[in-house]
């Protein structure tokens, strides 16, 4: 009887589709494709926007039952700004699934915009390259490297007296002072008692040293030498207490001769026997030597008539220091 | 007088045999120090102290005198050497406006000090009192001896000024002789002149001479510098000179009445001509009076007590003589090239480097 059910079923099925169906043409499969065709016919929808884009045997895109469509894609967005502009393996950058892209940028010119290289310290010194970039760090370098300098030592004066220095090893016989410093030398020759003595420094164009090739004006100045007091000037501090101030004034730069020498700048004078300095990098220890750094910042030539590559100077001590005393000259030039 | 003045000192500017080859060099960098305080610059010639010339005040009205006689001291400007050349008969102080011009009286305002001179605009020397300090003193010689005080505001058409018996112009009245405006003080004579600094040289100051040069090391005595009057018992303030033994003294006087010195221990001038030039001055701070020779601390020694301040006195700055009412005395027979007053008691570095510079800026040679 069920069997009955379905044959019967079926057969009204089969009346009904003969019936409602019978002008709708049946297409022969597979379709036949005609280049340059026209005229209507079965529309698809919009393309799944998933990977592969594919389908069963009989559908438009049939994957692997037929040849791959290529669907030519030329929208892009907004290049990443992070870098590596990179992506998933199916993606338009698809990072170390894919061949690097180069992106080609032109050089900076001083009449084009473009990416250039950054100068090292030395390039920024040398001042020659004219397609890098200076850094902050260059800049520095620069300002600091103000030229050449040369140390030497006076003789040892002991007396009212003048002393005489060739200085050597200059770049050139036409060389142009940028500073000057001038110090009791770091270590040795301490006077044992304080002082405060006057100096006349003049600089000639001979070692002969005549009144007659001296170069511009004599310099004053003085030289006062004293010493750490009673406690330790600390490292990473400013100052103390000395023997006296002095001397001194705000704003002097004087020079901690004992151990590790170092230049520092005067900024209070506390009193006559304390001090504020700028801060310190050394240790300076009780009666370590502290005296008076001059420092000439005027720019003037010092030439050298008679070619030997040398600065010709006389340093006269207008009152006896008591002990002998050694007095540093720095030059610097350029 | 003034355009003569000029006059005369651009031509020593143009002509002053004073070349340098860093004459564009900043002013002493080595030393590197301007001391704030400067209330005067007796400057007589320099072409490159231009930061000293700035801040000098040579609106102070300084003149050279004679006896009985007064002119503009740029006439004497020795045009070789940027120096003042005084030859022992005259000196330079504070120009005084010595200028009675009609009837003076002493007025009673409403009991206040006041002076009248009827043929007299006194506005030219008036500071009203919110104005801040006094730039003006009155000296006025009456029949019973000198009043004088500072002036404040002018009223009644100019012919009437204020007396203050402080420099602030907080207190009206007189000093000197203290009631001139009170029957019978008769006024004979007055002179104006402008103050230095803000406590008319009383307080803390310095005094350099960068240099000065007698002509002859002893001898007499010969004064750098005063207010003092000699012919006055009670009106010395400050003596700064040269004694007849080359010895350096300085009077200090805190009543007007000369007590207190301090003298070099040692002979500063030589006997006879001199062949350089000394920068000479001294530091005095209300407790110690330091002098100093070429920048260097002179050990010296003080007799009596050092006063607190200087007396107030009404005799006007010298520089080469004492300025006496009447006759001046103590010349200074030589040169003088600059001469810095400061209302400020400078450090012994800062008097060390202010004589470096001289010496570096050409302003003397050192011989």
């Amino acid at each position: 009887m069920k069997s009955l059910k379905i044959a019967i079923f079926t057969f009204v099925l089969i009346g009904l589709s003969t019936l409602g169906l019978r002008s709708i043409p049946q297409p022969s499969l597979p379709l036949a494709v005609v280049d340059g065709g026209t005229g209507s016919g079965l529309k698809l929808g919009d393309v799944v926007t998933t990977t592969p884009i594919t389908g069963g045997v009989n559908d438009i895109f049939p994957g692997a039952d037929a040849d791959t469509l290529t669907l030519g894609i030329t929208m892009l967005g907004d290049l990443a700004v992070t870098a590596p502009v990179t992506g998933a393996a199916s993606d338009v950058f698809p990072g170390a699934n894919g061949a690097k892209a180069t992106i080609g940028v032109a050089t900076a010119l001083t009449s084009a915009e473009g990416v250039s290289e950054l100068a090292t310290g030395a390039e920024t010194i040398t001042g020659t390259a004219t397609d890098r970039v200076v850094t902050p760090a260059g800049l520095v370098a620069r300002l600091t490297d103000i030229g050449t300098t040369i140390t030497d030592d006076f003789p040892d004066i002991d007396a009212a007296e003048t002393v005489a220095l060739d200085i050597t090893g200059l770049p050139g016989d036409d060389v142009q002072s940028t500073l000057i410093r001038i110090y009791l030398a770091d270590g040795v020759n301490d006077p044992g008692a304080d002082i405060n003595v006057n100096f006349r420094l003049e600089f000639f164009t001979k070692d002969t040293k005549l009144g007659q090739d001296r170069i511009g004006k004599p310099i004053y100045f003085n030289l006062t030498y004293t010493e750490v007091k009673t406690g330790t000037w600390s490292a990473a501090g400013t100052g103390g207490d000395l023997d006296s101030s002095a001397g001194l004034l705000v704003y002097d730069w004087i020079r901690l001769m004992g151990g590790t020498a170092e230049s520092v700048n005067l900024v209070t004078i506390t009193d006559a026997d304390t001090v504020v300095v700028t801060t310190l990098v050394n240790g300076h220890a009780v009666d370590e030597g502290i005296c008076r750094e001059v420092r000439i910042v005027d720019s003037f030539p010092l030439s050298d008539a008679d070619e030997t590559g040398e600065i010709h100077a006389k340093l006269t001590s207008l009152a006896d220091p008591g002990d002998a005393i050694g007095i540093t000259i720095a030059v610097t030039v350029k | 007088m003034k355009k003569l003045f000029v006059y005369l000192l651009t031509c020593l500017f143009l002509f002053a045999p004073v070349a340098h080859a860093w004459d564009g060099v900043a002013f002493s960098s080595r030393a590197g120090v301007n001391p704030t305080g400067l209330v005067f610059a007796g400057l007589p010639l320099h072409s490159t102290l231009s930061s000293i010339r700035d801040r000098s005040r040579q609106d102070n009205d300084f003149e050279q005198n004679t006896v009985g006689k007064q002119y503009a001291f740029a006439s004497s400007m020795n045009a070789s050497n940027p120096v003042w050349d005084l030859d022992g008969s005259d000196f330079i102080a504070q120009k005084t406006y010595d200028i009675n011009q009609g009837a003076m009286t002493f007025v009673a305002d409403a009991g206040a000090a006041e002076f009248r001179d009827a043929g007299q605009d006194f506005s030219d020397w008036e500071t009203a009192p919110a104005a801040g300090l006094a730039s003006y003193r009155i000296v006025i010689t009456t029949n019973n001896g000198i009043s004088y005080g500072y002036m404040g505001a002018s009223n009644n058409g100019g012919t009437d000024i204020d007396i203050y018996s402080d420099y602030a112009l907080t207190t009206r009245g007189w000093k000197g002789r203290t009631t001139p405006q009170v029957s019978p003080d008769t006024a004979a004579s007055y002179v104006v002149y402008k103050i230095i600094g803000t406590t008319n040289l009383a307080g803390d100051q310095s005094h350099i001479f960068l240099g000065v040069k007698p002509d002859d090391g002893q001898g007499v005595d010969q004064t750098f510098s005063s207010i003092q009057d000699n012919s006055l018992g009670d009106f010395r303030s400050m003596l700064f000179y040269k004694k007849d033994d080359g010895h350096v003294w300085i009077y200090l006087s805190g009543d007007g009445v000369n007590t207190t010195y301090e003298k070099t221990d040692a002979v500063i001038y030589a006997n006879g001509a001199q062949a350089s030039f000394n920068q000479i001055g001294f530091v005095y701070n209300g407790t110690t009076c330091v002098i100093y020779n070429n920048g260097s601390v002179e050990a010296s020694t003080t007799t009596g007590a050092i006063p607190a301040s200087f007396f107030d006195s009404h005799i006007p700055l010298a520089i080469g003589g004492l300025n006496v009412t009447s006759l001046p005395a103590g010349y200074l027979n030589g040169q003088i090239a600059l001469y810095l007053i400061y209302e400020r008691a400078l450090t012994a570095a800062e008097v060390q480097r202010l004589v470096l510079q001289a010496w570096e800026e050409g302003l003397v040679s050192q011989n």
